[in-house]
């Protein structure tokens, strides 16, 4: 086993951002930090076009683990370091590519290090003839299976190739804030991760109806974010007193707009709340026609009640697709526990598919709601999941 | 955090455990910790406060032709009491008799015995009264049934199983092995609790004041199981694994406080029940008491008729309150409960179960606390 001595982390997109390239570097290297905050040996190296991370004595494989998780890294590349001597370099050489799985190879060179006493084309000719005589692999220049880079600086001369997938998307925090809904179901959860995997810092609010959702909800609301840490290590949740809107919309209102009613009163609580902490935008789990109230008629119906935009995720993906991600991202068993939520209880047995603007609008005048919508935002449950 | 001033109504669940109980397991801890099985002095005096703490236990029964078998809990002892019948007595038949209504770890090892090994089971349902009578289980003999196992207390309604009876009727069946699940029986009976003509009993610890994850079984000396943990032949080889004889005192502990007090628990938590059940009765608007023929002080089960049962009992609970819902309360698979069907009641009905279990600790004032705030759930929830 060779022991490998840095990785080098590849940026995604951010690679065609021009003047902002600044600001994501500096966010995903405090990413990077924070996820590796446990290694306390690493250090981590900012270049222009890449961060290194140098292993020291670290296990590199848990060090890889992490790193796949943080958003806005497109690849890993393992680096392994020698001398600047062309023995040495052949050697090396040799013994990565042995580690590294494919049947065709290429070797590019790169030569930082200009007083080296071997051009880059000289030392293709003499690894890639080392390589064919001791393995079985042969050369392929347009589409290898490796990619043997060998970079010769002026500390020593770096070999890699750049096998390792990672999440991709943009580094958190770079995309700004969303206001997100979080119900506890599958869907919400998946969308977080989405966000996050766009950069997108999450705050969650959630509405809580007791005693016609249970206590026991809010263990799984943290139980999720917990599991959504991996890729946003600070989650603030917001749990609202929702259960005297609920009750008043069903004292008012036909069963059949119950739903649709509650929906927009949520909205305008996560709109107040998003104003009230910066975030530019609305999100949640949302997924065009999966239940009565995600009917595009429906959505816009309860969209009405403001101008903020709303981001959903997952609006056309497949529930099964959906599923395949929150059991990617390790939540799906959580969203499963069948606990009522507000989604479940008050459940008409005909709600509205194609709810009316003129007439939601007419129910909503024959109760007080303003109150109600205050007194709900001043009694927040606010905390940190971390 | 501890949650102060809770009223809790599930002693069926679980109980809390007595002080005394307690002490005698630290205690054991502390100057009895040798290995049972050791032969150096220290783990002799060990082994002899084991064997003598079994003898105790049969004292309290009066029994003299049984055994007492340590084990991890009621779970353990029935799976233990089921399948090592079945499993050391398979050339004799493959016939099995049950309830339909005994808790799971019964059920669910019958259902192992049917789908896996290939054994037939009968499950006998309740008659309207909530009991499963001597002729029920007579008429369900055939000359392959090697065991009979029915509950002593259903956990469910409270109903009270005439297990003597049974015993008495089965013994004429010298080939039929009885066994009865009496977690929810001992100290809790205005009776005269007689396992003489029962082969196997299970006793749990810790749904009277004892110890999680202790428990016993009774066999009869001359029957044989087929132990399902192998090992060092400790427990009369049935249950291989070092003694614990912290928890094996502790239990013995428990059982000797729950059957010394039983008679004046059970009048002072009759008083209680009598409170609570003439409260539900006055209201028949508002419930419908789901109680076998023989009322059982210690179970109390109604259902709301107005109001979904599990979200007043998520309500009682935000108010310190702690009963058990026994329907599914999810409403993703609402099923209803089988045994409230089974006293003739309709879906509406069963699906909307509360029980209240009660406990000699257990005041009056805690039964008016929550005969008032039930009343006021039921008015305010939708």
């Amino acid at each position: 086993m060779i022991k490998y001595d840095y990785i080098m982390v590849r940026f995604g997109e951010l690679s065609t951002k021009g003047k902002n390239k600044k600001d994501f570097i500096s966010a995903l290297y405090l990413n990077i930090k924070h996820s590796l905050k446990e290694f306390t040996s690493l250090q981590i190296e900012t270049r222009y076009d890449h961060i290194y991370v140098k292993l020291n004595d670290e296990d590199v494989n848990k060090v890889v683990e992490r790193l796949k998780d943080v958003s806005g890294i497109q690849a890993l590349s393992l680096v392994y370091k020698v001398p600047n001597d062309i023995e040495e370099i052949k050697k090396g050489a040799l013994e990565f590519i042995k580690q590294v799985e494919g049947k065709t190879f290429k070797v590019k060179v790169k030569r930082g290090n200009k007083r080296f006493y071997m051009n880059s084309e000289e030392i293709t000719r003499v690894v890639a003839p080392v390589i064919l005589k001791n393995t079985n692999l042969k050369v392929d220049v347009h589409n290898p299976d490796i990619l043997l880079n060998i970079e010769v600086r002026d500390e020593g001369t770096y070999i890699f190739d750049e096998t390792i997938k990672g999440a991709g998307g943009y580094p958190l925090g770079v995309g700004g804030k969303a206001m997100h809904m979080l119900s506890g179901g599958i869907d919400s959860p998946v969308a977080a991760y989405l966000l996050m995997k766009r950069g997108i810092t999450i705050e969650c609010i959630h509405f809580a109806s007791p005693p016609y959702t249970q206590e026991a909800v809010i263990y799984k609301l943290e139980d999720l974010l917990r599991k959504l840490n991996r890729y946003q290590p600070k989650i603030r949740l917001n749990i609202v007193p929702f259960t005297k809107i609920q009750e008043a919309i069903y004292d008012n209102v036909p069963e059949s707009y119950c739903i649709t009613l509650m929906r927009r009163m949520m909205y305008r609580l996560a709109d107040k709340l998003a104003k009230r902490r910066n975030c530019p935008v609305i999100s949640n789990g949302e997924s065009v026609g999966q239940v009565a109230s995600q009917t595009l008629q429906s959505i816009a119906t309860i969209n009405e009640v403001t101008n903020t935009p709303i981001i959903r995720p997952c609006a056309t993906l497949d529930k099964l697709d959906i599923i395949d991600i929150a059991k990617k991202i390790d939540t799906y068993e959580i969203s499963i526990r069948p606990y009522e939520d507000c989604c479940t209880i008050f459940t008409p047995k005909a709600p509205k598919t194609s709810p009316k603007l003129k007439d939601v609008k007419e129910f909503e005048a024959k109760f007080e709601w303003e109150s109600l919508i205050n007194e709900a935002l001043n009694n927040i449950d606010s905390k940190f999941i971390e | 955090m501890p949650i102060d001033n809770l009223i809790y109504l599930d002693n069926a669940s679980t109980t809390k455990v007595d002080e005394n109980v307690l002490k005698v397991y630290e205690q054991t801890h502390k100057d009895f910790f040798a290995n049972p099985s050791s032969i150096h002095k220290a783990g002799q005096q060990a082994k002899y406060l084991l064997d003598r703490s079994r003898e105790d236990i049969l004292k309290i029964f009066n029994l003299y032709n049984h055994q007492v078998i340590y084990l991890s809990g009621a779970t353990e002892a029935n799976n233990l009491a089921i399948k090592g019948v079945c499993f050391r007595y398979k050339n004799r038949g493959n016939h099995l008799i049950t309830s339909s209504y005994e808790h799971p770890s019964v059920l669910e090892a019958f259902r192992q015995l049917e789908k896996e090994f290939g054994y037939q089971v009968t499950y006998l349902n309740p008659n309207s009264d909530g009991v499963i009578t001597k002729e029920m289980v007579v008429n369900a003999i055939t000359d392959k049934t090697i065991l009979v196992s029915i509950m002593y207390v259903n956990n469910e309604i409270g109903a009270i199983n005439p297990i003597k009876e049974i015993g008495l009727e089965l013994a004429k069946y010298p080939k039929v092995i009885f066994h009865t699940d009496a977690s929810q029986a001992i100290g809790k009976l205005n009776e005269n609790l007689d396992f003489s003509s029962v082969d196997l009993v299970t006793i749990s610890s810790h749904k009277i004041h004892g110890l999680v994850g202790s428990g016993i079984l009774l066999k009869k000396k001359n029957l044989e199981l087929l132990p399902l943990a192998s090992g060092g032949g400790q427990e009369y080889n049935y249950r291989s694994g070092t003694e614990d004889l912290p928890n094996a005192l502790a239990t013995k502990k428990a059982i000797e406080i729950a059957m010394k007090h039983s008679k004046e628990r059970y009048e002072y938590v009759s008083k209680l029940a009598d409170r609570l059940i003439n409260y539900l009765k006055s209201r028949p608007d508002l419930y419908e008491l789901n109680l076998p023929k023989e009322i059982n002080p210690y179970i109390i089960n109604f259902s709301t008729i107005t109001k979904k049962s599990s979200v007043v009992v998520e309500a009682l609970s935000n108010n310190n309150i702690l009963v058990s819902s026994v329907s599914a309360c999810h409403s993703s698979k609402e099923k209803g409960s089988y045994v409230v069907k089974a006293l003739g009641k309709e879906y509406k009905i069963a699906n909307n179960t509360i029980r209240v279990s009660l406990d000699y600790l257990n005041t009056m004032e805690e039964i008016e606390i929550f005969i008032s705030t039930l009343e006021k759930i039921i008015g305010e929830i939708r």
